[in-house]
């Protein structure tokens, strides 16, 4: 068990940096495009809706979590739901988390096929990442940890060079504000939620988090916010550079703007964006390959640790990847995901806190992991 | 297992990036490209391939320069990278010249290849050309070799104000914007050279019409685009015996602009343009400028025929069908939905815009 030790816990402060680092991912490039395919010009307004929805499915996660306050969500799975139920939704969140990691895969080297690798074969992308991910991933908690808080800087410096964009911009594009009303905005905010998602990671951390109940809200709440502000500044920069039409045919505007600035020294800035872009993406990959492989492992053994199980999570992963990398299913893909986000994020947490409270289940006495 | 971990890390070291490497020595960069309509309605590009200096075989003093006729833009690339020796590539183009022929057809077709693929320089500039694009080149490569001649010549105009500053990436937003046109520098030749003659405005991604280089530098202020200086030259007088003593040379030192759109009723766009400009007298022979009295005549008689020329900028403009200003995007902006009534490419020729120009002498060099 590694996580008895007090000095094994992770603080709230890299609690901040695990969830953010699992929020933004590859969403941050193309999130603008897909949002504004129904929100348009008020794409931005959808994804603030977003970012406060998702605090408040955080605050849910928070509660539920509070009530099991040692436990992950796999150690009480069982309790709340019975051994049967319990065990088989057990089994759907690692497949999930496993489905949303070759999701990140897929999409990742896409991007990077598209950019910049184009004659490169798509698995050796993914095998890249893969190895990367593994090698990362098999250490233990604290270790990945301080890696997403040390490639934090990667945010900043991605700000930093799509802020170079604002030369050339065109506020009227906002205008006028709610163009596309509420029926819009609202299907905006239901597209921007995949990217968002990450912060179930607070179901799977919550025990190996040092520090007060309250502490860890706030470090929640804050890497939301941090994501929330990311992600509009993404949006609202992608929406004022590009007219409206041509922002529909950018899958990733980000990348698009920065293309034609020039400096003295460095031409194609999109080369540095993507190279950093990259960075962000990969420990989005390997949040999710830690939620998977730490269920697939106690899915087998309970309160075992997560390291035995990397390979087999990755394997798993880079072989759904590679098998529906096919941009035909690609489509279906994303559907089934951003249906089963809501099931798995929001809706079994809801279920799981509200059986909890009637009957009164919470944490037993005994610290495990 | 220590050999399986070295063995992999030597196959790591020697099989990199197999797929996707370019190697410089096998590219061949175009640096300038004209595209002209030619005679059956095809399109004939002109490459003018980038002179790597340093090969000692390549002495000759004239630019490398390829033609081709093909269906489509890339078409052509693909049949001039039949000739050239080496992999065409136009990633480090610097300058895109369009036959006004062409131009007139549409020019989206022939940048979408450029908007499509990631390695393209989108920062190249775009300018259209008086008759032929392939002559203007021909001739300048007869002489000399095409290094940077045809790129320098419109950053100065961009410095001076006479162009706007555009390039490929730049000139996608307005094509595609049914709210706002753009305009490109319009080049012509002289002699063996070429020279900035004016703007040509679009509407959509067809050019539309032409403003002379004097009226273009007005355009560029309403548009409220001051580079780094502009100056004018001006005839204030008529009957002064000496020639030169009619006229007076201003610099612009700084525009203030107010755009102001408001919608009456159906239909009834009124457009307020109102500028005021600080200006320096760069050129006047006649003098007397520190007199206030001198000064407050002059003041005005610019403005009047500031003024005159704006509207006059605008006329055309509007003859044109070139909406410059971004008029329709503050409709969008601000009245959405008169904006749903209008047809604009029909409604923008009758709208009312109405500019003023306000002129004040702030400076009069180091002359009193």
């Amino acid at each position: 068990m590694e996580m008895t030790k007090q000095n094994n816990l992770l603080t709230s402060g890299q609690l901040i940096f695990m969830i953010i680092q699992t929020q933004i991912g590859v969403g941050l490039l193309g999130l603008t495009n897909q949002v504004h395919e129904d929100a348009k010009g008020d794409s931005w307004i959808s994804v603030i809706v977003a970012g406060l929805l998702v605090q408040v499915f955080i605050s849910i996660m928070w509660m539920l979590s509070k009530r099991f306050e040692n436990q992950t969500i796999y150690d009480y799975l069982p309790k709340v739901l019975g051994r049967y139920i319990g065990t088989i939704i057990h089994f759907c969140y690692v497949v999930y988390f496993m489905l949303v990691a070759s999701f990140i895969v897929i999409q990742f080297s896409k991007t990077v096929q598209n950019w910049v690798l184009i004659d490169t074969p798509r698995w050796i992308v993914m095998g890249m990442m893969c190895c990367v991910c593994f090698y990362l991933v098999k250490e233990n908690l604290r270790t990945i940890a301080r890696f997403f808080v040390l490639v934090f800087f990667c945010n900043i410096a991605v700000i930093v060079i799509a802020a170079y964009a604002y030369i050339h911009v065109n506020f009227l594009y906002l205008l006028p504000v709610g163009q596309e009303g509420i029926w819009n905005i609202t299907k905006g905010v239901h597209r921007a939620m995949t990217s968002f998602a990450g912060y179930e990671m607070l179901l799977i951390c919550y025990p190996f988090v040092g520090g007060t109940n309250k502490q860890k809200f706030k470090a929640a709440s804050i890497a939301n916010l941090f994501t929330t502000i990311l992600y509009t500044f993404a949006v609202l920069t992608s929406i004022i550079v590009f007219s409206p039409p041509e922002l529909a045919l950018l899958p990733q505007p980000l990348l698009y703007m920065v293309k034609a600035l020039s400096f003295t020294v460095i031409e194609r800035p999109d080369l540095y964006f993507l190279s950093l872009w990259a960075v962000v993406a990969a420990t989005s990959f390997m949040g999710y390959t830690y939620m998977a492989s730490r269920g697939l492992a106690n899915l087998f053994q309970a309160h075992s640790s997560h390291q035995r199980a990397v390979p087999y999570a990755v394997g798993i992963t880079f072989t759904l990847a590679v098998i529906f990398q096919n941009p035909r299913y690609l489509y279906l893909y994303q559907w089934i995901l951003s249906a089963s986000d809501y099931i798995f994020v929001i809706g079994v947490p809801i279920i799981l806190l509200l059986i909890s409270v009637m009957l009164h289940k919470s944490q037993v006495k005994e610290r495990i992991g | 297992m220590k050999i399986v971990k070295i063995i992999l890390s030597i196959c790591l070291l020697l099989l990199t990036g197999c797929w996707d490497q370019q190697m410089l020595k096998d590219d061949r960069l175009a640096y300038v490209i004209g595209y002209d309509l030619s005679s059956e309605g095809m399109i004939q590009s002109t490459t003018v391939l980038l002179k790597v200096s340093g090969l000692p075989a390549d002495k000759s003093e004239i630019s490398e320069v390829h033609t081709a006729t093909g269906f489509t833009s890339r078409h052509t690339r693909d049949i001039t990278d039949r000739e050239v020796p080496g992999k065409l590539s136009a990633s480090k183009l610097r300058m895109l010249l369009i036959g006004e022929d062409m131009a007139k057809q549409g020019v989206y077709p022939l940048l979408d290849v450029y908007y499509r693929d990631p390695k393209s320089a989108l920062n190249s500039k775009v300018a259209i050309v008086k008759r032929s694009a392939h002559d203007l080149i021909a001739t300048k490569t007869k002489s000399t070799q095409i290094n940077g001649e045809f790129n320098k010549l419109i950053k100065s105009g961009e410095k001076r104000t006479v162009v706007p500053t555009v390039n490929l990436e730049l000139i996608c937003t307005h094509m595609l914007d049914p709210g706002e046109d753009f305009a490109v520098p319009y080049l012509t030749q002289h002699d063996t050279n070429p020279v900035i003659e004016g703007i040509a405005m679009f509407n959509d991604d067809k050019m539309m019409g032409v403003l002379n280089s004097e009226d273009s530098l007005m355009y560029l202020l309403m548009k409220n685009k001051l580079a780094k200086t502009a100056s004018l030259t001006l005839e204030v007088d008529k009957n002064e015996a000496q020639k030169p003593y009619n006229y007076i040379a201003l610099d612009f030192q700084r525009v203030k602009r107010k755009l102001n759109v408001s919608v009456d009723g159906y239909k009834q766009i009124k457009v307020l343009l109102d500028l005021k400009v600080k200006v320096t007298a760069i050129e006047y022979p006649k003098d007397h400028l520190y007199l206030n009295r001198t000064l407050e005549k002059l003041d005005q008689k610019l403005s009047q025929d500031l003024t005159h020329k704006a509207e006059a900028v605008v006329r055309q403009m509007q003859d044109c069908n070139h909406d410059g200003l971004g008029i329709g995007r503050r409709i969008i902006a601000y009245y959405p939905n008169t904006w749903k009534k209008l047809n604009w490419e029909e409604d923008y020729r009758n709208i009312e815009i109405i500019p003023k120009v306000t002129v004040e002498i702030v400076n009069h060099g180091i002359v009193n």
